[in-house]
């Protein structure tokens, strides 16, 4: 018989999910190791019920995966941006949801969920101009033309590439 | 007494000239050679006196000696030469002196010698020193007597009377006669002296009351220019006592003397010419600075019209024709036009709030002031013209002309910017601000003026109206930016650009700092680089990310083989503190050969915490460059020292080095580069602890003749090189040979031979 955890969230939205599932937030494993056999629903008053929604599906299709490494080495990180299909489609998203999926994962301390929704936005910077770059995330530049103007000189090495 | 003119001295008797003495003609010979020869021993009676030429005399200087007699008649007469002749009888009288004779062998004469038997007769040697002896010894001196005989004082004292004058005087006979001497300037005057000398024949009285000086040389015109000796001091006249004067304390000038005299009044000529010129040359600069001034106020007069876009109205023109109808006034009034107090000036206020209506503004009398030449184009000209007039010619005092009348000027803002279609109220606030501001500057500027005297150089003046105009000037252009800075505001609103405001909260500013860098540690450095230049946090962020930079692999990353030291300083020197102390590991392989021990110097004062260095393929950093950075490092002058604890690993070079490079590092370099690695890891520097350090592919070969890569097997490098390429598709066989290597590879086959026939066998 499969356990089941509620979990709250932050409006109030209660969802029943199994135990094991909920095993892949650090968070939540740690919570309930400390609360023990308790059927009292757990607040996650950071995330809303839309995202928290999105987190639990992505936890029920990986629920099967071994759990990540948490010593991962930083090479093999960099050099593997490269996020599975499913996933993919999973994190696409409008980029309000990515960011509250990132900060969520952050929160509930998902870590494979957390490179996914990095890498996506990491794929998102990646080959794009600083222009491009505060285009797509409505950054503001507020170097001054002077700043700018010797920044671009400084990265001109890497502009060229 | 002689008078005679320049020319070649002659002895003959018949250049003897004939001229009519006062007491009778006389014949006489104008030069001696000798002028201590015989004539010298005539007596008193022969001896010259002052005398007019006949009219039958041929000397064509006659008439010169006839105008200074007549001269000299008119401006002293009889009169004043008596009392010369008293003058020196006064000193005569009052300091009597022996002789040299009667030093020696008589008494010294005494007073009571009576005077007219000494005049009458053949004077003796010395009788002639008595004051009492002249016939006007009674009378009582003149101020110009006076200053005579101080001046027959003085010579006394002369170095010149002292000289062989005096000694000829004392010794010579009686009637010795100074000859005229030939100068280069016309006559001279000379004189006969008296016919014994002694101390006080500086002034010399002959028998007839003739007194004598030093002679005078008389330039053409009666100039006196110099002096050759003894001179009858009645002859020079009032004005030429000075000139006696300065004869006989100087002595007679030689012709050196005159001749440096006149190249000392050439160069003074020089040199006041030069001066001229040079001040002419300041005039016309100044004059060509003011005109710059006057030029480039106009054109910001002109430049006004532009700015406020507005014509001169008929008022501002009826304004320019009155200014320029008094630019006929003199500097003063039109200085006092322009400045003096407006009677607006008590009501500011008032004026400054009054409605700004342009049919009351043209029917109120105007009075110009400074600050129309700033807000509106038409009076710029002539109000400008006029200051430039009275800085061409100021006036003694402008301290009142900065006192400017400001209710005026704001009204004029006020209604300029009106006219510029602002909003009524709008302009009066800005007239009002404006009229603040420049009434704080006015204060300020008048608190100076009490402070500082006033000055009316024409250049200050300048200076102050040009940087009183650009104030104000600078004031309209603000008014207007700020009213246009108003429409553009609410030309955007109205527009509009579609875009959906920004949700600050899912922005990727408003993730946590530790997401940002997992973000940017996912992505290759150049993107790392484009994203920090997006923005001022996001820059601060990446470069203090000490998870970031904790290896440093610039090719991996970024897939550049041409790196430069200007590369990768201008990354190092953006990184933070925290991200300095982060680096642990530096891979500078396959950079290219750009890289030289610029870099390497930067990144090991830069990282204190590095422990390995990665240099493969780097040619330019050869050990022996290594040896001579890490040489330099490790002074004991250097400050701070530069201490590397956790460098534990540096990989100089690999096994795909060709055999040059590899010769280069020799015995004494490795071990030098390994002492001096110990040394700034703060390790024991002995040789032997200094072999411990691990240099990772550079190793001697069994004869420790040769280095060779470690990584590599030595006797398969001797015997074939490799062929395998790197992950990066370079292929480098290393081909250095080494008898050791040989012996080895022998051996090793041998052993290989060996143990294939046991196994054969035991297969077998």
């Amino acid at each position: 018989m499969t356990t089941k955890v509620t979990l709250t969230s932050s409006d109030n939205e209660n969802f029943s999910v199994n135990k094991e599932i909920t095993k892949r937030s650090i968070l939540i494993k740690n919570m309930l190791e400390d609360v023990g056999k308790s059927d009292t629903p757990i607040p996650l008053p950071n995330v809303n019920s839309k995202v928290l929604r999105k987190v639990i599906e992505w936890c029920e299709y990986h629920c099967m995966d071994p759990l990540a490494p948490t010593n991962e080495n930083t090479e093999n990180q960099k050099q593997n941006t490269d996020i599975e299909d499913w996933d993919q489609k999973f994190i696409e998203v409008d980029q309000e949801t990515l960011f509250k999926i990132i900060l969520a994962t952050n929160y509930l301390n998902i870590k494979p969920l957390l490179d996914i929704g990095c890498k996506t936005i990491t794929n998102m910077i990646k080959g794009k101009s600083p222009e491009e770059i505060y285009k797509t995330f409505n950054i503001v530049n507020n170097f001054t033309p002077k700043e700018e103007a010797q920044i671009r000189k400084e990265n001109k090495w890497a502009e060229d590439q | 007494m002689l008078l005679s003119r320049t020319g070649p001295p002659s002895t003959s008797a018949s250049t003897a000239t004939t001229y009519n003495f006062l007491q009778g003609t006389r014949t006489f010979t104008p030069y001696s050679s000798d002028p201590l020869g015989a004539q010298a021993t005539r007596g008193l009676a022969d001896a010259p006196k002052f005398c007019f030429p006949t009219s039958t005399s041929p000397d064509p200087f006659a008439h010169l000696v006839t105008d200074i007699a007549s001269s000299w008649s008119k401006s002293t007469g009889p009169r004043g030469l008596r009392r010369t002749q008293s003058a020196i009888f006064d000193r005569t009288a009052a300091r009597p002196r022996p002789t040299p004779l009667s030093l020696a062998s008589s008494p010294p004469p005494t007073t009571t010698v009576p005077p007219v038997v000494r005049n009458t007769t053949t004077p003796a040697p010395n009788s002639h020193r008595r004051s009492d002896s002249g016939p006007f010894a009674d009378m009582p001196l003149s101020p110009l007597a006076s200053k005579q005989k101080t001046l027959v004082r003085r010579a006394t004292t002369s170095p010149l009377c002292n000289r062989s004058d005096t000694e000829r005087f004392n010794t010579s006979a009686p009637g010795r006669r100074t000859e005229e001497m030939p100068t280069a300037e016309g006559l001279l005057v000379a004189l006969a002296p008296a016919p014994s000398g002694d101390g006080v024949s500086r002034g010399i009285v002959t028998a007839d009351g003739w007194s004598y000086a030093p002679v005078a040389v008389v330039g053409v015109g009666g100039r006196i220019v110099g002096s050759m000796g003894m001179g009858q001091m009645a002859t020079m006249g009032g004005s030429d006592s000075r000139v006696l004067e300065r004869d006989v304390e100087t002595g007679p000038p030689s012709e050196v003397e005159l001749l440096r005299q006149v190249a000392r009044l050439e160069s003074q000529t020089h040199r006041l010419k030069k001066k001229n010129k040079q001040l002419k040359k300041d005039v016309e600069e100044r004059d060509q600075v003011i005109q710059e001034l006057v030029d480039h106020i106009n054109q910001l007069a002109d430049s006004l019209p532009e700015l406020i876009m507005e014509p001169p109205s008929l008022t501002d023109i009826d304004t320019c024709k009155r200014i320029e109808n008094r630019k006929s006034l003199d500097a003063r009034s039109l200085s006092s036009t322009l400045f003096d107090d407006s009677p607006y000036d008590s009501d500011h206020d008032r004026s400054s709030t009054r409605d700004f209506d342009s049919d009351d503004e043209a029917s109120r009398p105007y009075s110009p002031t400074l600050s129309d030449a700033t807000v509106v184009g038409g009076p710029c000209h002539a109000t400008i013209s006029s200051i430039s007039s009275i800085l061409l010619n100021p006036a003694p005092s402008h301290k009142s002309a900065f006192v400017v009348t400001r209710g005026r000027a704001d009204d004029r803002i006020a209604l300029t910017l009106k006219r510029a279609n602002m909003d009524l109220e709008v302009a009066k606030e800005v007239a009002k601000e404006v009229a603040k501001e420049v009434a704080k500057e006015a204060a300020k500027e008048a608190a100076q003026a009490q402070q500082e005297p006033a000055s009316t150089d024409p250049d200050d003046v300048y200076e102050r109206l040009v940087s009183m105009l650009g104030v104000m000037i600078r004031e309209a252009q603000e008014a207007i930016a700020r009213r246009d800075a108003v429409d553009l505001i609410g030309v955007t609103i109205d527009r509009g650009e579609g875009r959906k405001p920004m949700d600050t909260s899912t922005c990727l500013l408003s993730i946590p700092p530790e997401i940002i860098t997992t973000i940017a540690s996912y992505l290759p450095l150049t993107s790392v680089l484009q994203l920090a230049a997006t923005n001022r946090c996001l820059r601060e962020l990446i470069f203090d990310a000490s998870a970031l930079w904790k290896e440093l692999c610039l090719v991996r990353e970024c897939r550049i083989y041409d790196f430069s030291d200007e590369h990768v300083g201008s990354l190092i020197r953006n990184f933070s503190l925290n991200a300095c102390n982060a680096v642990r590991q530096v891979d500078l392989s396959n950079a290219g050969p750009n890289i030289t021990n610029q870099t390497l110097e930067l990144i090991l004062t830069h990282f204190p915490n590095i422990h390995t260095l990665r240099l493969n393929r780097c040619v330019n950093l050869t050990p022996s460059s290594i040896v001579e950075l890490l040489v330099s490092l490790t002074e004991p002058s250097r400050a701070p020292r530069l201490h590397l604890p956790h460098l534990t690993h540096l990989y100089l070079q690999d096994d795909r080095r060709d055999a040059a490079h590899i010769a280069l590092g020799n015995k004494v370099t490795l071990a030098t580069i390994r002492m001096r690695l110990a040394q700034l890891a703060g390790r024991p520097t002995s040789p032997s602890e200094g072999d411990a350090f691990e240099i990772c592919d550079l190793e001697l070969c069994d004869c420790h003749t040769r280095t060779y890569a470690s990584c590599a097997n030595p006797s398969v490098m001797g015997a074939t090189p490799s062929t395998a390429g790197d992950a990066y598709g370079n292929i480098a066989g290393l081909s250095i040979a080494c008898a050791c290597w040989a012996i080895r590879a022998y051996s090793v086959s041998a052993a290989i031979a060996r143990q294939n026939s046991v196994a054969r066998c035991a297969g077998a």
